[in-house]
């Protein structure tokens, strides 16, 4: 029972924590990305299998994990609201080659990060060569070019 | 761009469907997320969530009334934290403030009591300095220190085994019961 308490509690706390944090938040855009990526993962460790190094505790905290998973993708099925509020919807930042600047700001994206998704991922190299770029709820930047 | 009822608006080349009402609020709702993480940082830096200023806790133990005395004398300064986190080391502190003689030389008892509802709730760890004899009571145990001279301390390491509001009682050199308590967090 503690092991599914915990790893609920977890799983809960980091869903409200990292929609806070915004999108952005980790997307991956540095390196430094991974590196908090792995060093949370390292702080919520303990707080999920406290000191019962067993088979069956981790087994557990696993099986509520994924559990959960499995159980909120249902949920944002029958409720496409709530998936919206979990999930997120995509905005559009560059609108036929206008920036939308309050959108950029709100979402904490500047044209740089947009022109190094363009290069990145067609090799684009000006503003007025992008057609959309979308904010996407994962946190990525897709871009697409005229 | 055409928009729907709740705000809802589908580019007419892209297909893809914005909600900018929902993307205002989150905006909103991720701002005022980021000044409730800036709180819950600075209680914890200011202890509402363990060892801090906000945590500290001292009560005073007095020897046991005397009649010919006004006020009972004061004998030791029991420090401990209020906040604490489960299985989470702490400690209790008690340091005597003026020996029952006035400190000679002679080698005296110093004792600790420890209620039994205190005991069940915490995972005691060993005591600096460790207790020459430990008594169990019909309401807790004592613990007692030889004391050569000077004052005594005594430091009482400890996990809380429970979530909660956990209470109990202490007492130094048999004087009266003063109440200990933590809230655990967990």
């Amino acid at each position: 029972m503690d092991a599914v308490a915990r790893g609920a509690a977890v799983y809960l706390i980091l869903l409200v924590v990292f929609r806070i944090a915004g999108r952005r938040a980790l997307a991956q855009i540095s390196s430094f990305d991974l590196v908090l990526l792995l060093i949370i993962s390292e702080a919520v460790q303990n707080a999920m299998i406290g000191d019962d190094y067993s088979i069956v505790n981790g087994m557990l905290v696993v099986l509520t994990l994924v559990g959960l998973d499995i159980l909120l993708s249902h949920v944002k099925q029958w409720s496409p609201s709530l998936e919206t509020w979990l999930d997120g919807k995509p905005t559009i930042i560059v609108d036929r080659g206008i920036p939308d600047r309050h959108a950029m700001n709100r979402a904490r994206v500047d044209e740089a990060d947009v022109l190094a998704a363009a290069r990145e991922k067609h090799g684009l190299e000006r503003m007025d060569q992008i057609k959309y770029a979308v904010l996407e709820a994962s946190g990525s930047l897709s871009i697409i070019p005229r | 761009m055409p928009q729907d009822g709740r705000g809802r608006r589908r580019d007419p080349e892209l297909d893809l469907e914005e909600n900018p009402p929902y993307q205002e609020r989150m905006w909103k709702i991720e701002r005022v997320g980021w000044a409730l993480m800036a709180a819950v940082l600075l209680a914890a830096a200011g202890g509402l969530f363990g060892h801090g200023p906000l945590s500290e806790r001292m009560i005073v133990a007095t020897a046991p009334h005397d009649r010919s005395q006004a006020a009972a004398p004061l004998v030791a300064r029991i420090t401990f934290d209020r906040y604490i986190r489960l299985h989470s080391p702490s400690a209790i502190r008690i340091s005597e403030v003026s020996p029952p003689d006035g400190g000679g030389d002679a080698e005296r008892t110093f004792s600790l009591w420890l209620s039994f509802d205190y005991l069940g709730a915490v995972e005691l760890e060993p005591m600096t300095p460790r207790p020459e004899v430990q008594r169990i009571g019909s309401e807790g145990v004592s613990y007692d220190f030889r004391v050569r001279d000077g004052r005594a301390t005594v430091v009482v390491p400890f996990k809380a085994l429970k979530i909660g509001r956990v209470s109990g009682s202490v007492r130094v050199n048999n004087g009266p019961p003063m109440a200990l308590g933590h809230f655990v967090y967990p």
